[in-house]
């Protein structure tokens, strides 16, 4: 190999090591910070990596601190006895705004401190189903809970879910962060070491994943055959009056399921039990904010709140009211779009306030 | 087949390797025209049939026009070559809408719509046909002797779909020379696509975001959010357009061809003359060339001028839709130069110039700010999904109607990049743009080169990544 040759790879290496730090140092201030930790036999079936910062800057902008267990929350405030557990997917776990404008911090500021403190165990993709597959794992790991909120945004709740919550997971403490991160081999701690000096990597990475390689559309064969299996199954479909009494019989079996579901959660923990219930919204063209509550499922979903002893509240009204105000709405934010993906900050204040004014009353009827 | 897209990237690898295999022009050509075919069919492999049945048509006439023995008789065979691509243009583009038009009319309930799917580009691809015919008439053009140089010109898959229309006079002489395919027309032509790339996965696609939302429901937001997604959208029609042309220009300077340029930064035109002196460049001067001079252009007197000038800008904007929104887009502008002209004539008879060298400067800031604003306005027509969406977006800017108020953030930053690369062109090289190509023997332009590819990679959108030219 000649010396020029030598010198051009050599010249090209270093420039490439330059461009990537510089690219690397962007990343810290877009996209830094832990990765999930997978486990078995517990609340969620991942964590985040324990004693970590996250910042995510690609839908809203968020700068949070993951505590030693792997969950969000600010360590300056302790676990203390009779603490209010905060279940919830990655509408609760808060990472597209600033940890103190999370829900949880923001219900920490309202209560008293000396009484209650709520601890933040939303997890990313912890949806309903989710939330009760690990609900007594969750009352194992976190046996001093006072009372639990839940904040959820779909009501479906397939029979596959049902199946599967009804298989409760048995807590090991195994599976908690700090034992965890303790556990952690050597290449898995490098592994992670490496990713958090080098945000760009998991950047890159992210990106290339959302990247689409498939060339089914090629030719515009795939649209045809598509387009003639359509017109097959239109022929094939039955018709409405067959499938009208399946439909019936799908809403009465959700009831059946949700009584169970509930029931079982009580069965689990006695204390107050509060589910927020956050549906998506959308703009019409007309101007008007429209709330995509789930109706086919809501009536069996807050009766069987009730038959189980467990409050059911409704975001809906407070979102109405903030856009009727000054055209506020829950979700969306300034590098994405409004009224869709999670919830902003106004929403994590809505939805704190509604938490605030229910606990209040139950602890009114408590002294009471 | 997108540029954006593992499809292209693989088809532009093996045409480059074998491009450069091999040993003949004819066999270049040849190459370029299957991968051209490849990349036309991808889409649907039924519109390529048309594609070339359009070709074959404009072979086989121009021929005819040479053959003639009399200028009567070559006229024939141009107008009935004209008359075949614009009749299957129209078929596939306008039929519906001419027969939507005609019912509502005259009242009739409905006369049925056929279904009839568009092919892509068809537009562009008629009309470098029709350029290859008019010219070959006019004898500015030889006709070709081989179907494939034809073929090659009308298909050259990297301005097939959405331009810039190239000239048949342009590009037939290009494939008569021997176009070396250098290390360095790979090198320029890469970043030149990169180039266009960064604009159209980066900023438009991003833009689009916003502008989709807002466009999507205009009563819901306030009138200074719908003001900026008219901005947004101005930026991202730019982008996501010129950017397509940017890569063209890229990939055909790969394989050794120079393509026209289609954009200059438009947004700096302090009136509607210069503005389509700067936008889309390849289109103005094909309608200015095979439209307003054959409609008589300016030889015919000042009214005449302004009709002509009108009713090109009428058939411009339907070019770019078959809907009364893009008629009264290009009537605007039309509209536009009109005034413009007039304005000019009065000026020149009656001697009013400014000499004042500040005046001068700040008329003309003052007038690039208004033809801004006035493209904007325009742009609303262009956007909006009706007539009546367009007039509640601009009443609820006007009046600063309250709603929800979104302020999306990446039509700061990238209104900024803008504007910056705008002042850039305007100093270093006279007001008009050019490509940013880096000396990669240096060291500091291959770390500038790396860290820009980082970026867009880390940065690009990763949804819907249609071109809106595609639609024409």
């Amino acid at each position: 190999m000649s010396k020029k040759t030598v010198d051009t790879i050599l010249s090209w290496g270093v420039a490439l090591a330059v461009a990537l730090l510089i690219a690397n140092a962007v990343s810290f201030a877009y996209r830094s910070g832990a990765g999930s930790i997978q486990r078995a036999n517990a609340f969620s079936t991942s964590i985040r990596t324990p004693n970590t910062v996250i910042v995510r800057g690609a839908e809203g902008y968020g700068i949070n601190a993951v505590d030693e267990r792997g969950y969000l929350n600010d360590n300056t405030l302790p676990l203390k006895e009779h603490y209010i557990l905060m279940m919830g997917s990655s509408h609760a776990e808060g990472l597209q705004i600033m940890q103190e404008d999370t829900m949880t911090s923001v219900l920490n500021r309202m209560l008293d401190p000396n009484e209650r403190t709520v601890y933040n165990i939303g997890t990313a993709g912890q949806t309903f189903p989710l939330i009760v597959e690990g609900f007594r794992a969750a009352m194992e790991e976190f046996p001093d809970a006072a009372g639990v909120m839940m904040e959820i945004s779909r009501l479906e709740f397939s029979e596959a879910d049902f199946a599967r919550a009804m298989d409760q997971a048995e807590y090991d403490p195994a599976s908690s962060g700090i034992a965890l991160e303790q556990s952690l081999g050597f290449s898995r701690r490098l592994r992670n070491n490496i990713l958090g000096v080098l945000p760009v990597i998991s950047q890159l990475r992210q990106q290339f994943d959302s990247m689409d390689f498939s060339m089914r559309d090629a030719f515009g064969i795939a649209a045809l055959l598509e387009k003639n299996k359509a017109a097959a199954a239109n022929e094939a479909a039955p018709s409405p009056a067959t499938s009208a009494p399946a439909a019936q019989t799908g809403e009465s079996a959700y009831a059946a399921r949700m009584n169970q579901v509930f029931a079982l959660l009580r069965s689990e923990f006695d204390g107050p039990i509060l589910i927020l219930y956050h549906s998506g919204v959308m703009l019409l063209p007309d101007g008007t904010l429209l709330i995509k509550r789930e109706t086919e499922y809501y009536d069996d979903f807050k009766q069987a709140c009730e038959n189980n002893g467990i409050i059911l509240l409704d975001a809906s009204d407070a979102f109405l009211r903030a856009y009727e105000a000054d055209y506020s709405l829950p979700y969306g934010f300034n590098n994405t779009t409004m009224a869709s993906g999670h919830l902003n900050t106004l929403g994590h204040r809505l939805l704190a306030e509604e938490f605030y004014k229910a606990w209040m009353q139950i602890q009114d009827k408590e002294k009471n | 087949m997108s540029f954006v897209s593992l499809a292209f990237a693989l088809l532009f690898v093996f045409t480059y390797i074998i491009c450069r295999l091999v040993q003949t022009r004819d066999q270049k050509h040849f190459v370029l025209l299957i991968a051209s075919y490849i990349f036309y069919a991808y889409w649907d492999a039924r519109f390529l049939l048309l594609l070339i049945l359009q070709t074959y048509i404009s072979y086989f006439l121009a021929k005819k026009i040479v053959q003639a023995e009399t200028k009567q008789q070559s006229k024939r065979f141009m107008v009935l070559g004209v008359s075949i691509s614009l009749g299957i243009l129209g078929f596939f583009k306008y039929f519906n809408f001419f027969v939507g038009s005609f019912a509502a009319v005259f009242g009739i309930k409905s006369l049925g719509a056929l279904n009839i799917i568009l092919p892509v580009g068809i537009s562009f691809y008629t009309f470098q046909a029709l350029s290859y015919l008019i010219d070959v008439y006019r004898g500015k053009l030889k006709a070709c002797e081989k179907f494939v140089d034809l073929s090659m010109y009308i298909s050259f898959f990297p301005q097939l779909v959405a331009g810039p229309i190239v000239r048949a006079s342009d590009f037939l002489p290009q494939m008569e020379e021997d176009r070396p395919m250098t290390r360095d027309n790979l090198v320029e032509g890469l970043q030149i696509f990169l180039f266009g790339l960064i604009k159209k996965i980066v900023i438009a696609d991003r833009l689009a975001v916003c502008v989709d939302a807002v466009f999507a429901s205009p009563n819901s937001y306030s009138g200074l959010s719908l003001f900026l997604a008219v901005v947004a959208y101005s930026i991202q029609i730019y982008c996501d357009f010129s950017g397509y042309s940017d890569m063209a220009i890229g990939v055909a300077k790969t394989f050794g061809y120079d393509l026209c340029k289609n954009f200059d930064m438009p947004y700096v035109s302090p009136n509607p003359t210069e503005f389509w002196r700067r936008w889309h460049i390849s289109l103005s001067t094909w309608l200015r060339d095979y439209l307003y001079i054959s409609l008589g252009g300016n030889r015919k007197g000042k009214l005449r001028t302004k009709i002509n000038l009108m009713l090109t800008m009428l058939l411009g904007g339907l070019w770019h839709g078959a809907n009364w929104q893009m008629v009264f887009w290009g009537a605007l502008h039309g509209g536009a130069l009109v005034v413009h002209k007039t304005f000019r004539e009065q000026s020149d008879k009656h001697d009013v110039h400014i000499t004042n060298r500040v005046l001068k400067g700040f008329v003309t800031g003052l007038s690039i700010a208004g033809m801004y604003l006035f493209t904007c306005v325009c742009w609303v027509f262009f956007r909006a999904q009706s007539f009546a969406d367009a007039t509640t977006i601009l009443t609820r800017i006007v009046t600063g109607a309250a709603g929800v108020q979104y302020y999306f953030v990446f039509t700061f930053i990238f209104a900024a990049i803008i504007c910056i690369a705008t002042i850039v062109g305007v100093i270093k090289n006279q007001g008009h743009g050019y490509y940013p190509v880096l000396n990669l023997q240096k060291f500091w332009p291959k770390v500038i080169l790396l860290l820009v590819i980082l970026l867009t990679f880390m940065f690009f959108y990763a949804g819907d990544t249609a071109f809106i030219y595609f639609q024409f």
